[in-house]
């Protein structure tokens, strides 16, 4: 712990702090941009930091990922356009609540919901990082395949009233992400000639296509749209959600953020697993789960606080192991390696003092950007007055500029444009997104997992079952998707006797 | 579709400065180049080793060249839409990129239907790095040797498993090339990034990890991991105790190279110009030093021979194919 | 259109879309065709059970809301022009022009206002994508 106190030197000097500051602010920005995601982010920083002594190098990197991570919920929250598949949980929630005036509400409890899990996370990877990091290991092919399963269940359960309606987009996102050229075989797979699709269909035109594109075309084309202003709505209610509201989440926000811490550390699980799994906990364990979904704070804090604790999880496994948790701690790693400092164990040891200054200045990035985040939500909230025909252009060119700075490639805005008017139709015809969105992103995971699974078992199905961690899974899996019909027949059986 | 960087300087100066630039021949170009940002396409995304070397490379290059290296990250399609970007870049020295050796030789032949580009649209300048390929198992693997490994693959093919990042890419050829030479046949599982398969190894899911040496240095340094052999000439500098295929028996060389390249048509001044600033570079003590913490071997090889490399190494990899071509398992 | 009979179109359309994708996989080389095949199959199969649930539903059937179509169509070719303006023509001319091209004949806003967010916002993309972020937009004609 001798460590300690000289890295909080590090953190507390006024260069530390103002790069800080500037890192917070940057990242909230980019998050909240319609095509800006946090990998970008922390990728377009990086040669920012070239100049920088690593100690700053690395407080702006950590900074710009756990705002950004936080930044992606402020738009989600006041037009769903989430910028990041991370927060499309919190616009479940949070649109309907900014839909009613009550946009300055569910932007305090993200915040509050954000500061508390990425705390959270950040206290966990200070005291018990490296036995965590043996989790990153336990987990094998066969794990990864049933949670994916696992995360593609919730995800349908999740967000849809005719749940076959939400399987179909589910198949469809399947289907897209097996686009490209197969790592097993090296076959061309759907990809009709364009190089571009070689990688598969890239998720980010996707998201920003089904969920910030549609959602132009929702503001734009209607006479008079817009998020307010349609329906001679005002801004009503608090700008802070009220204690009571806090303590009644108390619950959510604890389980959803060691939700996130552990599927954080989990390499490659991705964010939206996280959230989705909190978010369909925290309805399952609420008293009126029949509010979900219609503007819920509870709903947003689960989803948000998930989010964040992600942002420590997975620098579990990128500084004990040196293995990136996901693809910005893969970015960070680049950042780490520019200034000498070989992600490894060897960080807590030959790197220390720096390391845990990195560590501090997460804590100090998460309250900064919580303080900044409440101060600003009572002019952000200003941005549902705006008339959507004024807004939807905006958003349409954040858009399309956003996709093209992912990978410098003309193809990709159109694929956004394109995914733009199929979600804008989905919607009208009541298929939801979502689960197209995140089969896209577990679709590979469920796919190289099972084929791994295959070739090490030798076609043996039952590998699945024989392996206590995977069994544990599939009994989780299971529980999903029987809960639901359980808890049916549990309250038509109330209503008979009422 | 062809795009041009904006720089912030071209952008004050607007289209008049441009204009007139683009009416000057390209001979008087030569005489004051570089005299705008060079753009440096990296075939990987922004944070990669190829990416982070690239970085590297320009911070130095900028202080030879007077004028700003711009990294441009074109990633997709394992590096080919990179490559096909330098490909069909203006041939006027402004655009610039890297290539990875045996990957960029490979896709023209394993890919011929949809490839973008030939090996003789692109000029290679220089080689930079060479790291060398590796198999390397958990600690607690109970195979101490090369001997060890392939006695367990003969005795029980199915029970070893062995990692490697994609079909067709460097690990693969290098495991596949070991294999033919030691006659046994290895199962193997793909995957997406060295961070999976090493927690995969770390964690006994798999039997042996395919990669090079940077990516597993770590490791076998912390103890964790154990190489059973280097597919070089010498051993590792960084890990000594490692013993190379030959030493064991196995003659087997593979190595990821990465150097640079120019589109083919670049005028022999400019050529000659970029080829000075990158010796400058690569000799320059601090460059080394940098690379030697990243654990990347820096293997100059300049102009003229490193063409021929880059051709050769063509040329072996395609008798490979033709005998037994890999995508086809 | 009812939504029942758009269910319909879209189990067909999925549907058939499945089974190419199906047929496909089955073709392919090792097992890079299994998963093609899961996805398919569970597409197929959902298809049908959106096909069979529109048949049998009890619930009255419903219109989706209301399009305005000549709002929709302007929207697309602003979009249209956007796209293709910007490889050709360069972003730094196609960004105003769709800007006020779409505040002008979708957010009737006057000519002043909508001349003044379009270069404003313009300027806002330029100094954070090109100046900050040094993102090689396309210039287009302002380059040659």
């Amino acid at each position: 712990m001798d460590v300690l106190l000289p890295a909080l030197g590090n953190v507390l000097t006024p260069m530390a702090l103002l790069t800080m500051f500037l890192g917070t602010l940057a990242g909230m920005t980019i998050g909240s941009l319609p095509g800006l995601s946090s990998t970008m982010g922390v990728a377009l920083c990086i040669p920012i930091t070239f100049g920088m002594p690593p100690d700053l190098a690395l407080i702006l990197l950590g900074a710009v990922y756990v705002s950004s991570v936080y930044g992606g919920s402020v738009t989600a929250i006041l037009l769903r356009t989430p910028g990041t598949d991370a927060s499309i949980a919190t616009a479940l929630d949070g649109y309907p609540l900014a839909e009613a005036g009550r946009g300055g509400e569910a932007l305090g409890m993200a915040t509050l919901a954000s500061l508390f899990g990425g705390l959270f996370s950040v206290v966990v990877l200070i005291a018990i990082a490296p036995p965590l990091s043996t989790v990153a290991l336990a987990f094998g092919p066969q794990e990864y395949t049933v949670l994916a399963i696992f995360g593609l269940v919730t995800i349908v359960g999740v967000v849809s009233d005719c749940p076959l309606k939400g399987v179909l987009s589910a198949a469809v996102g399947l289907v897209l992400a097996c686009v490209g050229l197969d790592a097993f075989t090296g076959m061309q797979r759907f990809t009709f000639g364009y190089s571009e699709l070689f990688d598969g269909v890239p998720l980010l035109p996707v998201l920003i296509g089904l969920f910030s594109v549609s959602q132009a075309f929702n503001l734009c084309v209607p006479i008079g749209g817009g998020v307010l202003t349609g329906r001679e709505q005002q801004l009503k209610g608090r700008r802070l959600p009220l204690w009571l509201d806090i303590r009644r989440c108390l619950r959510t926000l604890l389980r959803s953020s060691v939700i996130g811490s552990v599927v954080g550390i989990l390499p490659g699980a991705g964010t939206s697993i996280a959230s989705f799994i909190s978010y369909n906990e925290a309805r399952r364990h609420s008293l009126t789960p029949e509010r979900f979904g219609k503007g819920e704070l509870e709903g947003v804090a689960a989803s948000e606080s998930a989010n964040n604790a992600v942002t420590g999880g997975t620098l579990i496994p990128t500084l004990t192991l040196g293995i990136p948790g996901n693809a910005v701690t893969a970015v960070f790693v680049g950042g780490l390696t520019i200034h000498g400092m070989i992600p490894g164990p060897s960080l807590f040891t030959d790197h220390a003092e720096t390391t845990y200054t990195l560590i501090l200045s997460l804590l100090l990035a998460n309250v900064l950007f919580a303080v900044l985040g409440l101060w600003l939500c009572r002019y952000l909230v200003v941005v549902t007055k705006v008339p959507g025909s004024v807004l939807g252009p905006m958003i349409l060119v954040f858009s399309v500029i956003g996709t093209y700075a992912l990978r410098n490639e003309i193809f990709d805005v159109w694929l956004a444009v394109v995914f733009g008017v199929v979600g804008f139709f989905m919607e009208r015809w009541r298929y939801p997104a979502a689960p197209l969105v995140i089969a896209l992103i577990l679709g590979p995971i469920l796919e190289v997992n099972f084929r791994r699974s295959m070739q090490i078992s030798h076609w043996d199905l039952t590998t699945f079952f024989t392996r206590p961690l995977s069994l544990t899974l599939c009994l989780l899996v299971v529980l999903a998707l029987a809960y639901p019909l359980w808890s049916q027949w549990r309250r038509r059986r109330s209503s008979v006797q009422h | 579709m062809k795009t041009h960087p904006i720089s912030v300087r071209k952008a004050v100066l607007g289209a008049m400065a441009t204009l007139l630039v683009n009416g000057l021949s390209t001979s008087t170009l030569a005489a004051d180049y570089p005299s705008k940002p060079i753009q440096m396409i990296v075939a990987f995304g922004a944070g990669g080793s190829t990416d982070t070397m690239a970085r590297i490379f320009a911070k130095y290059a900028e202080e030879e060249l007077g004028e700003r290296l711009v990294v441009v990250n074109r990633p997709g399609a394992g590096g080919e839409l990179g490559w096909v970007h330098l490909a069909n870049a203006a041939p006027d020295g402004y655009t610039i990129g890297l290539i990875n050796s045996p990957v960029v030789e490979v896709y023209p032949f394993t890919r011929e239907e949809t490839v973008g580009y030939s090996l003789e649209d692109i000029r290679p300048l220089a080689n930079v790095i060479t790291d060398p390929g590796m198999l390397v198992v958990a600690t607690n693997s109970p195979y101490q040797t090369l001997g060890d490994f392939v006695a367990a693959v003969k005795d029980d093919p199915k029970s070893i498993i062995v990692s490697h990042e994609g079909v067709g890419g460097d690990d693969h050829l290098a495991a596949l090339n070991f294999a033919a030479e030691a006659d046994i046949d290895l199962n193997f599982v793909a995957y997406n990034g060295n961070a999976e398969a090493t927690a995969s190894l770390l964690g006994g899911h798999i039997t042996a990890f395919a990669g090079n040496m940077s990516e597993a240095v770590i490791q076998i340094q912390e103890g964790k991991a154990r190489g059973l052999a280097i597919w070089s000439e010498e051993r590792g500098e960084p890990i000594p105790d490692v013993p190379t295929g030959h030493e064991q028996g196995y003659d087997v060389l593979a190595a990821a190279s990465r150097g640079f390249a120019v589109p083919a048509d670049v005028p022999q001044e400019i050529y000659d110009t970029l080829l000075d600033v990158t010796r400058k570079v690569v000799e320059n003590p601090e460059f080394r030093a940098e690379m030697g913490r990243l654990n990347m071997p820096v293997n100059p090889i300049y102009g003229q021979e490193y063409v021929d490399f880059i051709h050769d190494s063509h040329d072996r990899m395609k008798a490979l194919w033709e005998q037994n071509p890999w995508t086809e398992q | 259109m009812t939504l029942d009979t758009i269910d319909r179109a879209v189990a067909l359309l999925m549907g058939a879309v499945s089974a190419a994708v199906v047929i496909t996989g089955l073709d392919m080389r090792g097992d890079a065709g299994v998963f093609p095949v899961i996805a398919g199959t569970l597409g197929g199969m959902v298809c049908i059970g959106i096909a069979l649930c529109t048949l049998c539903r009890r619930a009255p059937d419903e219109l989706p809301p209301p399009l305005a179509w000549p709002r929709f169509a302007v929207l697309c070719l602003c979009v249209l022009g956007l796209l293709g303006l910007m490889v050709t023509a360069g972003t730094f001319i196609a960004l105003p022009l769709f800007l006020l091209a779409s505040l002008r004949l979708l957010g009737h806003l006057r000519w002043p206002a909508a001349l003044m967010i379009a270069m404003t916002f313009s300027a806002v993309i330029f100094v954070v994508f090109v100046y900050l972020l040094s993102v090689p937009l396309p210039v287009g004609w302002l380059a040659s």
